[in-house]
Parts: C-alpha cells; sequence; structure tokens
C-alpha cells in the first residue's frame, strides 16, 4: 500500500513537472496570465482596503484579518491548481465525453485526470498567497507553519469541491452552468468575514458548500493557534477527498464516451 | 424589356442594415429561448450574490449605527446591487469569442461574408441579453424584497430613461470587451486583460460598492474613469433618480462610447490586415 502510494506520488510529481516545462514554452502567456490573476487578487483586495478605510470594523474583523484571509484563500487556491489544473474542467471534460483517453492507461483515473494540467493563472496565486501574508506581520514560527499547513489543507479542499461539482456531469448531462456557479459561491463566501453569515446559511458554510473551511476557520487557526480547529480543518480535508472518490466512483460508472475525436497532447 | 432583381430596393441603406443586424438579434434571441435553462441557472446565482451583499451591508449600517451611507439607505444601497448585477451578467459575453475565432483562424471566414464583424457580434449578442437580464431581475428583486425591503423610490415614469443608460452601458461594455477580445492578434491569451477589466469594474465601477461610498479622492478619479458608467451610473439612477445626475452620466456615455468605438474600429482594422489565410 505505501509502495503503491510512493509510486503514485512520484507519478504525480512527473505530471506536474512536465506541466510546468510545457506551461514555461510559452513563457510570455505563461507570464501575462500569472501578473494577470496577481493584479486581478489585488483589485479585488483594494475593494477590502477602501472598505476598512470607510468603515474601519465589521463582525470582528479588521484589514489585518481580511490580509490573513486573503493570504490562506489565494495560497490555497494557487497550490490546488497548480497541481490539480483539471479539477475545475471536470464538468466539461465529462460533458464532452473525454475522459477515455485517462481510462485507457494504466494509472488511476482521478488523480492522473486531475493533475494532467497546470493552470497558468495559479502562479499569480501562490504569489499573491505570500505576498498578502507579509502584509500580516505576523512572523513568529509557529503562525508561518500554521499558516502553510492551512493553505495546504485549503487547497485539497478547493481542488476536491471543484472536482466533485464537475462530477455532476455524470449525472445531468451537462453541469457546466452549474459547476461554474457552486464553485463561484465556494469564492465569494470564502472571500468575506464568516461572521456576516448567520442561521442556515452558515450550516451550508459548513457542509455543502465549504467556504467556512477554505477562509473562516483557518484564519481563526492562525490567529489562535487552535490545533483543535487546525485538526477539523484536516478533518474537512479528509471528508471532501473522501466524497469526492465515492461520487466519482459511482459517476464513473454513468459515463458514456462521445464520437468527437480528441487530441491529448 | 425589364429586369428582376432579388435584392431588396433598399439594399445598401442604413434601413437594410437596420434590418439585417435586426434579424441577427432576433435570431440569437429565439436561440437563447431555446437553452433558457442555462439563463435560469445564471439567474439563480444571483440570489447568492445579492444574498451576500445584503448580508455585508446590513452588518456595515448596524457597525456604523446610521440609515444613510454616501446618500442611500440600505434598502436603496440592496436594490443597487439588484440593478447592478442585472447589468453585471447579463452584459454581451463578446470578448472570449472573438479571441476564439482570432486564435484559431475562424476569423478569416467571416471577412468576406456581407456585414460588418463588429457589428455582427453586438446584434448577435444582443439576442440573449434580455432573456438573461429577466431572469436576474426576477431573482435578484426576490431577494432584495426578501432582505431589505421594497424599493421606497423606484419611479415607473423615470424607468425609460433609466433603460436608456442602461442600454448604453451595454454598449460601452460592449466596445471596451471586443477591444480586448481583438488584443489576440497581438497576444495569445487575453484573458488577463478581461480578468482586469473585470476587477476594475468591481470596485472603480460600483459593482463591489456604489462609487459614493469610496474614499473623496478614489472617488473623484472613478467618476473620471469610463468604468463608473457600466455598472455604477445605471444603478445609481435606478435607486436614487436625479434628472441632473442623468443628464451628465448620458454626455459622458456618448463620450466614451465614441472613443472606444473609434478605437475599436481602429483596432479591427489593423488586425484584420494582420489575417493570414492559408490553404488547408
Amino acid at each position: 500500500m505505501l509502495k503503491r502510494l510512493r509510486v503514485e506520488a512520484g507519478f504525480v510529481g512527473k505530471l506536474v513537472r512536465l506541466n510546468l516545462a510545457s506551461n514555461m514554452e510559452y513563457r510570455a502567456t505563461f507570464l501575462t496570465q500569472a501578473i494577470g490573476m496577481f493584479i486581478n487578487n489585488g483589485i479585488y483586495f483594494v475593494f477590502w482596503l477602501l472598505f476598512f478605510d470607510r468603515f474601519e470594523e465589521i463582525r470582528g474583523y479588521q484589514i489585518e484579518q481580511i490580509f490573513l484571509l486573503f493570504a490562506i484563500v489565494a495560497l490555497g487556491w494557487g497550490l490546488a491548481f497548480t497541481f490539480a489544473g483539471n479539477a475545475p474542467r471536470l464538468a466539461q471534460m465529462v460533458a464532452e465525453g473525454r475522459l477515455d483517453y485517462y481510462l485507457t492507461l494504466p494509472r488511476p483515473v482521478l488523480p492522473h485526470l486531475l493533475f494532467t494540467r497546470m493552470d497558468p493563472f495559479t502562479m499569480g496565486d501562490l504569489t499573491f498567497g505570500v505576498i498578502a501574508y507579509l502584509f500580516t506581520g505576523r512572523f513568529d514560527v509557529i503562525s508561518i507553519g500554521l499558516f502553510l499547513a492551512c493553505a495546504v489543507l485549503v487547497a485539497v479542499i478547493c481542488a476536491s469541491f471543484y472536482a466533485t461539482i464537475g462530477c455532476l456531469s455524470f449525472f445531468v448531462g451537462n453541469a457546466t452552468q452549474w459547476s461554474f456557479g457552486l464553485a463561484n459561491a465556494l469564492v465569494t463566501f470564502s472571500l468575506y468575514p464568516l461572521g456576516l453569515f448567520q442561521g442556515g446559511i452558515r450550516l451550508v458554510l459548513f457542509t455543502v458548500i465549504p467556504a467556512a473551511f477554505v477562509g473562516g476557520v483557518p484564519v481563526e487557526v492562525v490567529e489562535t493557534h487552535s490545533l483543535m480547529l487546525l485538526g477539523a480543518l484536516a478533518g474537512a480535508a479528509a471528508i471532501s477527498v473522501l466524497v469526492l472518490n465515492v461520487v466519482f466512483r459511482i459517476g464513473l460508472r454513468r459515463y458514456e464516451s462521445g464520437s468527437a475525436i480528441h487530441v491529448n497532447i | 424589356m425589364t429586369t428582376t432583381t432579388l435584392a431588396a430596393p433598399d439594399r445598401g441603406t442604413w434601413r437594410a442594415g437596420l434590418r439585417k443586424y435586426g434579424a441577427i438579434t432576433r435570431a440569437n434571441l429565439q436561440n437563447s429561448l431555446a437553452y433558457a435553462w442555462e439563463a435560469f441557472g445564471q439567474g439563480i446565482f444571483v440570489i447568492l450574490f445579492i444574498f451576500v451583499f445584503a448580508q455585508l451591508w446590513r452588518a456595515t449600517f448596524d457597525a456604523q449605527n446610521a440609515t444613510i451611507i454616501g446618500g442611500l439607505t440600505l434598502t436603496q444601497t440592496t436594490w443597487y446591487f439588484v440593478w447592478a448585477e442585472l447589468v453585471q451578467l447579463s452584459k454581451i459575453q463578446v470578448s472570449n469569442t472573438i479571441q476564439t475565432e482570432v486564435q484559431d483562424g475562424s476569423l478569416a471566414y467571416v471577412l468576406g461574408r456581407p456585414y460588418n464583424y463588429l457589428l455582427y457580434h453586438f446584434a448577435s449578442g444582443s439576442g440573449g441579453v434580455l432573456l438573461r437580464a429577466l431572469f436576474v431581475l426576477t431573482f435578484g428583486s426576490a431577494v432584495a424584497w426578501i432582505e431589505a425591503g421594497l424599493l421606497h423610490t423606484f419611479r415607473l415614469e423615470v424607468m425609460p430613461a433609466v433603460l436608456l443608460i442602461t442600454a448604453l452601458a451595454f454598449v460601452l461594455d460592449f466596445c471596451i470587451m471586443a477591444g480586448i477580445g481583438l488584443l489576440a492578434f497581438f497576444f495569445e491569451e487575453t484573458s488577463a486583460f478581461r480578468l482586469i477589466y473585470s476587477k476594475i469594474n468591481f470596485v472603480l465601477g460600483g459593482l463591489l460598492l456604489p462609487v459614493d461610498f469610496l474614499p473623496d479622492g478614489v472617488q473623484t478619479v472613478a467618476r473620471v474613469l469610463p468604468f463608473n458608467l457600466v455598472l455604477y451610473a445605471p444603478s445609481k439612477l435606478f435607486v436614487a433618480w436625479d434628472g441632473q445626475q442623468f443628464l451628465t452620466m448620458l454626455g459622458l456615455q456618448i463620450v466614451w462610447i465614441s472613443v472606444f468605438a473609434l478605437l475599436l474600429a481602429l483596432l479591427y482594422r489593423y488586425g484584420a490586415r494582420r489575417v493570414a489565410i492559408n490553404g488547408g
């Protein structure tokens, strides 16, 4: 089991290296995309700067918490799609019958499928996440360690969530729009202070759309150094991977290939 | 001896052109009706955005212990976002289409067709706007009503003017987005430009917060730039009508549309010369 895991991890590592090399072949495009995403995040971030410049505090959040929130979400996001760049495209790939290529190869389908592509935008997210963290002023080893651990767990949750909603295409035919909307919901809710949402919607954010585990909870982990909360975050990450595996397995049984000819380069 | 012609007698006139592009719009409206479920899905997601904005601004008004911020009440602010989302989510999505046509070379095939490439895309894109706007308005209004109550400042008699500003906002946005799509002549990929434009709209355009809420210095800059004329102008007039502001916004929209339309035409002309047609 352990040997198998090591082999598969090595395979994923090779895929990532190949993806990076492939992206670097188109350096200008790669850099434009990465810088574009950095500026994109920066402009969104400006909203909060302007907001707190005028309103100072909202439900326990000040600009310092927003720095941390953006740092964790951006780094987590960046890590997720640097490695699993196909997760956001899964709905379309299933709808177009493009899984045949992966089904014929002697590798586990899901990891092979997810890790075959690197999104060039993600470099902008990674850089932004690190720079945003520098503004938090938390330079002690424990905070940095917790920040990095949270970012990795957030990445797992993001990639799993994207892939899971992509699996909806197995069941409804073409779930591209729905998957896009649900992904948007995850991003939107995770980038707002968790305290804004009360009642039933809070329950949704801790379960169906796990935005609380992508934004609010990691911020609290780094702020309070709570290992219990970190454990809860790790649990959420594990559950999201489990849910993805179950949904993908069930969905794959319903998969129908398309008649279009696709070339995988 | 008599000769018969199949061409319409007014061929080449502006009236014939109007009929031609009108037919394109109608065809695409029918097409979007066939995919109404997709527009419905998009409308559903506006519920999410309006809900989030309503929570954020309710908390902000509470924290400030204020009934009016930047000249708007909480109800007006919530309804402001309904109209802003209506424009944002119903806009003509032309940039990506043009980029793809430039990238895969299909642009070469349409150059010889009897229509203006850019006007074709405008007419074609306009067909889908109406249905998307209808769904967004329905769902958005429902959430705003539940969260903030009815818009007490709504005035039916000024709606034609608000709709005019909204229509011009679509035109202005089209000019900018089509320009970004045409940048594919020079850059392989234009999505970064698209993202930046969309995020500028978020802040300086008034999608995330009305321009009146911005600090004074930023507000001055935002009012000079064209981006506030796409989202802020129609949304502000919808919730807080002001005749003087309407005239100013209308004048500015006409000026900026002229500027961007000229730039777009130049960019297209320059780009079309660079198209290389290969056999195959």
